[in-house]
């Protein structure tokens, strides 16, 4: 379980983050919706010790114990696994050479391999000359080679992505989240056709501000955007 | 540093035939005469005669060592040598030539090294490459020096018309002090392609450079530097000339810095002196980038492991148009542990 508490984050001076509370219970499905540069990648990459961000106020607990002075790996051994909206590419390393970096057998992945069809972007550079979709798929892949994963944290995990990978990603992450915990992002919606999701909270300008059913809200936005949410008499109250 | 044994075993493997081996200023103990491939003493009395009308460095050697290798017009073959000092504080002096002739192949493989108990041991050598009409060099050289070592190559290079010459170049072992800058000519429609793999240890200081000169018309060099920095100081001079009519020169430079003491001082320089000239140059020299880290320690690895990965991708980056033999070499010196 993910809490995280009164959390303000600062960059150069400016608040990015604004007291946020969140608590993101084992198994719990959770979609983040806001506008670009709301905020929600930011409380991502904070979640997961990245960017070096000065965090001004506020703690963010696993299973009960501060994180604050873990570096990016121990979190992901904590059970944090993390999808960045961008895949990196790195020059000369390959897909292979990251797996050699794991104990297990090519055979217990295999499966997954098939499953996310990437067989032929084991012997290439990570992320390099790929599509979204292959993007995506790849970055799931190296996710499932992490072992005792509990919580996703997938940023627009369906951007960039044409309908068929979406279908082919969306079955792969339900079967992947199965009793885990799930916290996504979207700007399209597309992967909430197949992904059922428990909790949706909105942020505006580092803020959370909204928390409901995610179709319902989903419904809200799409009718409205997030001009509605500014307005909302819901968050007046 | 390497042993003897070690280089035999590890070397004798890429089934190149025959073997040459250089002991401090010792004679070449075998010499080889067949139709197609000689390889002599270079004191052989033969060699004057082999040599007449080649334009030669100055031999500027007392007491020295060395060989003719000449390969016959047509012929193709495979050539492993190895310069080994034993003594502490010893002067290697080596003076070699190479003649590959008209449409003759040759690939040759050198490692240098010396003894764990050498220390400040000097390598200084004369070498002129001569490469043939249509003929092909390709010299692949891995440096296994000692720590104290001193190296002072001097290497000119003469390519015919349509000769092909790449030189294959790594350093990754620790050294004192390297100066190398070969020298090419290139006549019509030869090519050159120099190529290093430098890791530039602290405490070691190299230059390893080189001039291709573009005489021929249709003529083409490329300079292909890559260093890993560990705290060296680390300079490399890249000049490609252009006179030929259409002739094309290219230099590149990457370097990765590991540390922050240390330098990597590149200064690529292309003179055109035809109007007809093509030639570009492109550098980038920075440390390991903070979100490629931040991405591998995402997937679980800490820091010291996704640096040693990122390195290994710059490694295999930059030998990836090296033939199979020499990435071979290099990635079992990368599979021992740790990178450094």
């Amino acid at each position: 379980m993910i809490t995280i508490k009164n959390l303000t984050v600062e960059v150069e001076g400016k608040k990015i983050l604004k007291d946020i509370n969140l608590e993101i219970k084992e198994g719990e499905k959770v979609v983040l919706f806001g506008p670009n540069g709301c905020g929600k990648s930011t409380l991502f990459r904070v979640i997961m010790g990245m960017n070096d961000y000065n965090i001004v106020k506020g703690d963010i607990l696993v299973n009960g114990k501060s994180i604050l002075k873990k570096t990016i790996d121990q979190r992901v051994k904590l059970g944090i696994g993390y999808i960045a909206q961008k895949g990196v590419s790195i020059k000369g390393v390959k897909l292979e050479d990251l797996m050699e970096q794991y104990d297990f057998e090519y055979d217990d992945v295999k499966k997954d391999i098939k499953g996310l069809d990437i067989e032929r972007f084991l012997d290439r550079d990570i992320n390099y000359n790929l599509s979204g979709g292959e993007t995506k798929r790849l970055e799931l892949f190296t996710l499932s080679l992490l072992k005792d994963i509990d919580t996703y944290l997938l940023d627009e995990l369906d951007s960039g992505v044409d309908l068929e990978n979406i279908d082919r990603i969306s079955s792969y992450l339900q079967k992947m989240s199965k009793k885990k915990a799930l916290v996504i992002t979207t700007h399209t919606g597309a992967i909430l056709k197949e992904l059922k999701m428990d909790v949706a909270y909105v942020m505006l300008n580092g803020e959370i501000v909204c928390k409901g059913d995610p179709i319902e809200i989903w419904g809200c936005i799409k009718k409205e955007g997030y001009e509605k949410c500014v307005n909302c008499d819901r968050r007046k109250k | 540093m390497m042993q003897l044994e070690d280089f035999l075993e590890n070397y004798s493997n890429v089934g190149m035939n025959p073997y040459i081996v250089l002991n401090d200023n010792a004679p070449l103990l075998m010499e080889t005469s067949e139709e197609d491939v000689q390889i002599l003493n270079i004191k052989n009395k033969l060699v004057e005669k082999y040599l007449k009308g080649f334009q030669l460095q100055e031999n500027t050697f007392d007491d020295y060592t060395g060989y003719l290798i000449l390969l016959a017009k047509g012929s193709h073959s495979s050539i492993q040598t190895c310069f080994l000092t034993s003594k502490s504080g010893f002067e290697q002096n080596v003076r070699n030539v190479i003649v590959v002739e008209e449409d003759a192949t040759l690939d040759m493989f050198t490692g240098c090294l010396s003894n764990d108990h050498v220390k400040s041991n000097i390598h200084n050598a004369i070498t002129d490459i001569f490469v043939g009409k249509n003929a092909t060099l390709t010299f692949n050289m891995i440096h296994s020096w000692g720590e104290t070592s001193k190296v002072f190559p001097k290497t000119v290079v003469h390519v015919e018309e349509g000769g092909t010459f790449t030189s294959n170049y790594v350093v990754w072992d620790r050294v004192e002090e390297i100066v190398s800058n070969p020298k090419i000519t290139l006549e019509k429609n030869a090519k050159a392609v120099m190529q290093s793999l430098v890791c530039s240890h602290d405490g070691s200081n190299l230059d390893i450079g080189g001039n291709i000169f573009l005489r021929g018309s249709g003529s083409s060099g490329e300079i292909l530097s890559n260093v890993v920095s560990q705290g060296g100081e680390y300079k490399s001079l890249s000049e490609i000339v252009g006179e030929g009519d259409s002739s094309r020169g290219h230099i590149e430079c990457d370097a990765v810095l590991l540390s922050k003491s240390g330098s990597v001082e590149v200064v690529p320089i292309l003179k055109a002196k035809n109007s007809t000239v093509q030639m570009s140059h492109e550098a980038s020299i920075g440390k390991i980038s903070k979100e490629e880290i931040e991405y591998l320690q995402s997937k679980g690895l800490d820091e010291k492991k996704a640096q040693d990965l990122i390195v290994k991708g710059f490694v295999n980056n930059s030998v990836k148009k090296m033939p199979e033999s020499v990435v071979e070499r290099i990635e079992e010196m990368l599979s021992h542990g740790s990178m450094f």
